[in-house]
């Protein structure tokens, strides 16, 4: 086995020289010789092997998705649960006597009488609950400090020795800088491959994890946030003057909260399937690179016979081929032809960018650039005002215009008091993130349940479609 | 979330059994009801016109690649085509992937096998112009203008350019049907064209135009599982509400338990 892997490891090494185009024409013909062969497999096996494929690739992604992390990673992610889960609860304590000291304040400042009370047994109560949730979280929170600072170490040791492994290989069949990927890792260059990669992401999204939970507070001049730790100690520490009006203890702890469920979503939660699914995304841009062709063949067919047959507009077809032929040339002369460094280098080089982002990049933002005229126009006809339906949707979009523009803020801006909700940026605002935001949800689930039972149908070979003409 | 939790596997495992069970009574003989999608009764009208005009039609399968929403979009091709290969109408379908250029060309050969013209299908008809969204959308606005389309369809992922087919559609006096799961894109298509697939109407599309059981059931079941959804959101807001109202903890630990179970 090990012997196989080190020959197919040996036939797909980089290689420069003339070699390198005996292996370009090579995988051309290859790819030619397996597009052939596909084409000649007749229908009645091509529809079972699709099947069959599609039948085994689903299974493979759903067990590896029910299949839970690897355990070191699921004892994390269930530890911030908790965690979490506590923290949320004593912001809610917390939140009840905070709410009515600002109610109470609120009602003293403007001199009216108030029905709200802040009495000392509902709050010695609730700050003695929110207390004791945040020892519990806190204890928590330390032991998914010390999991994800031992994860770390072994993380890192594992990436040592697969460089070690790269570095010799990357010896062994003398590569170069230009043939192989590289990365920066402690600071030095080094070879990388997709495993390296995963696991250098590993490694990153640990730490992300633990800055999450036990970054200080930042000084002058410091950018970062603190950790929930931090968070959680500071608040503990205030709960006595939680009676005191303007305390903002609530905002801190779901800010403690928010940095949790940032530790959970950073830590890469794999399980022993996981490592397979880059080889397999690999095949699949294998065989797209073979479709590929297919599409390029179709191209050339149309344009050539627009050409051949002298078609009305067939001076465009000739421009396809030209400019195929251009970018083709250019961008091999750029990538291999030119010794860096030498004249030729500089000349292939600047052609190459000059037709690349002179041209094709100017096209496509020509293209873009006319999306603005073809919104006016739509604009136009969607506010035309035929039923009740437009007069609303015109109404929406004028306030939501109004509303981040400045003239629009500045004519509201003398709403205070209880009309403020009135101003055009909260109007806007409402807008956007009530109904709009409800309708685009529902949407969402409506979409992503169509979504789940295609994609069952075509797994089970349910799905009628001429690419499946008839169920098995 | 990577990998699923309780949560997910009694709700997901909930969902695939109601689809499931659904699509075995659909088959079984049971008559289930769908209501009437105008987008997509439009159809019909629209091949008919071009027919009666004499001019082509241009089905664009978005820039997605080849994925569930791209293999819906080609479900709902193969009826248009089947029916534009009935009236003997030419329709012109430019995609945006090299996968799916082969996938639709297979898929446009069956439909005109299907109606037992294959030798009318034109391999040309089927093109593949470019993965680059703005050079597929010049492509296609290119085709719209020259073939002065009479209906244009537009089923799949759909960008930036959304609005530049759209209103090229427009421009040459094409009636559009236009259908997407993208929601950013809908508002456009909406302005833009004559009628619209919102949501999960598009995954409707194939059952709703083939009327096959097993389509019909799997569409029964999606409503059921919406209407799960509905009850999970609705006890959610009375969880989040109760707990924020809340003087009893202990129902608060219950609640904000039940809310951290659907946290990933």
């Amino acid at each position: 086995m090990i012997g196989f892997t080190n020959c197919l490891s040996t036939l797909f090494v980089p290689i420069l020289g003339p070699m390198e185009y005996v292996y370009i024409a090579a995988s051309i013909v290859i790819g030619i010789a397996f597009l052939f062969l596909l084409t000649k497999v007749p229908n009645k096996w091509r529809r079972p092997i699709i099947i069959g494929v599609t039948f085994v690739a689903g299974w493979f992604y759903f067990i590896e998705f029910i299949i839970p992390s690897s355990s070191e990673m699921a004892s994390i992610r269930k530890e911030t649960l908790v965690a979490e889960r506590l923290v949320r609860q004593a912001a809610n304590d917390v939140s009840v006597v905070e709410t009515r000291v600002a109610a109470q304040e609120e009602a003293r400042k403007n001199k009216k009488k108030t029905s709200i009370t802040v009495s000392p047994a509902m709050c010695s109560q609730r700050t003695a609950s929110a207390d004791k949730d945040l020892s519990a979280a806190l204890t928590h929170l330390d032991k998914i400090k010390s999991d994800l600072e031992s994860a770390k170490p072994k993380a890192d040791s594992r990436i040592e020795s697969e460089l070690k492994i790269a570095d010799a290989f990357a010896r062994d069949h003398h590569l170069t800088k230009d043939m192989v990927e590289s990365d920066t890792y402690n600071g030095k260059s080094v070879i990388v491959n997709d495993k390296i990669k995963a696991l250098m992401k590993r490694s990153n999204d640990i730490t992300s994890a633990n800055n999450s939970i036990t970054l200080p507070f930042p000084k002058e001049g410091e950018k970062w946030e603190a950790g929930a730790i931090t968070l959680i100690n500071s608040a503990k520490s205030q709960l006595g003057n939680i009676t005191q009006p303007g305390s903002n203890l609530t905002g801190i702890l779901n800010k403690a909260a928010d940095k949790i469920v940032e530790a959970r979503t950073s830590v890469v939660s794999d399980n022993f399937l996981s490592r397979y699914k880059l080889p397999l995304a690999t095949v699949n841009s294998v065989v797209g690179s073979f479709a590929f062709a297919l599409g390029l063949f179709g191209l050339f067919s149309i344009h050539g016979k627009a050409i051949a047959k002298r078609k009305k507009g067939w001076y465009n077809s000739l421009a396809f081929f030209i400019a195929i032929a251009t970018m083709t040339v250019l961008g091999f002369l750029d990538r291999y032809a030119a010794p860096h460094g030498s004249v030729y280098a500089d000349f292939s080089h600047t052609a190459y960018r000059i037709v690349f982002e002179g041209g094709l990049t100017a096209l496509q933002s020509t293209m873009f650039s006319l999306v603005a005229f073809y919104i006016v126009s739509a604009a136009y006809r969607a506010f035309r005002i035929r039923s009740v339906d437009a007069v609303i949707m015109m109404i929406s979009a004028f306030l939501v215009m109004l509303s981040v523009v400045p003239v629009g803020m500045w004519m509201t801006s003398g709403l205070h008091g209880n009309l403020k909700f009135l101003k055009l940026e909260n109007i806007g605002d409402w807008i956007m993130t009530l109904p709009n935001m409800a309708a685009q949800r529902g949407m969402q689930f409506g979409i992503s349940v169509g979504g789940l039972a295609m994609a069952l149908r075509i797994w089970l070979s349910l799905e009628r479609g001429s690419y499946f003409d008839k169920q098995l | 979330m990577s990998h699923a939790n309780w949560t997910v596997y009694v709700l997901e495992g909930t969902i695939v059994f109601l689809i499931l069970y659904k699509i075995l009574s659909a088959r079984a003989g049971k008559k289930l009801f769908i209501r009437r999608i105008p987008g997509l009764s439009a159809i019909d009208e629209a091949v008919g016109r071009a027919t009666e005009m004499g001019r082509p039609m241009l089905y664009s399968t978005g820039l997605g690649g080849l994925d569930i929403v791209s293999l819906q979009s080609l479900s709902i091709l193969s009826h248009i085509i089947k029916v534009a290969a009935k009236y003997r109408a030419r329709i012109i379908v430019p995609t945006a992937d090299a996968l799916l250029y082969s996938i639709a060309e297979e898929a446009a050969r069956d439909a005109y096998e299907a109606e037992g013209i294959g030798e009318s299908f034109n391999p040309d008809d089927v093109r593949y112009l470019s993965g680059d969204q703005f050079a597929y959308a010049s492509g296609v606005v290119g085709i719209l203008n020259r073939e002065k389309c009479s209906a244009a369809f537009y089923f799949g992922n759909f960008f930036a350019e959304s609005l530049i087919l759209a209103e090229n559609g427009q421009h040459v006096g094409a009636i559009q049907v236009a259908g997407t799961p993208c929601i950013t894109q809908i508002p456009f298509f909406i302005a833009s064209c004559d009628y619209t697939i919102i949501g999960d109407e598009y995954y409707a599309a194939s059952a709703y135009l083939s009327r096959e059981p097993t389509l019909l059931g799997s569409l029964v079941g999606q409503d059921y599982s919406k209407a799960i959804i509905i009850a999970v959101i609705l006890f959610g807001i009375f969880a989040v509400s109760a707990v924020a109202v809340s003087t009893v903890p202990s129902l608060e630990t219950i609640l904000l338990r039940f809310m951290g179970a659907f946290k990933g």
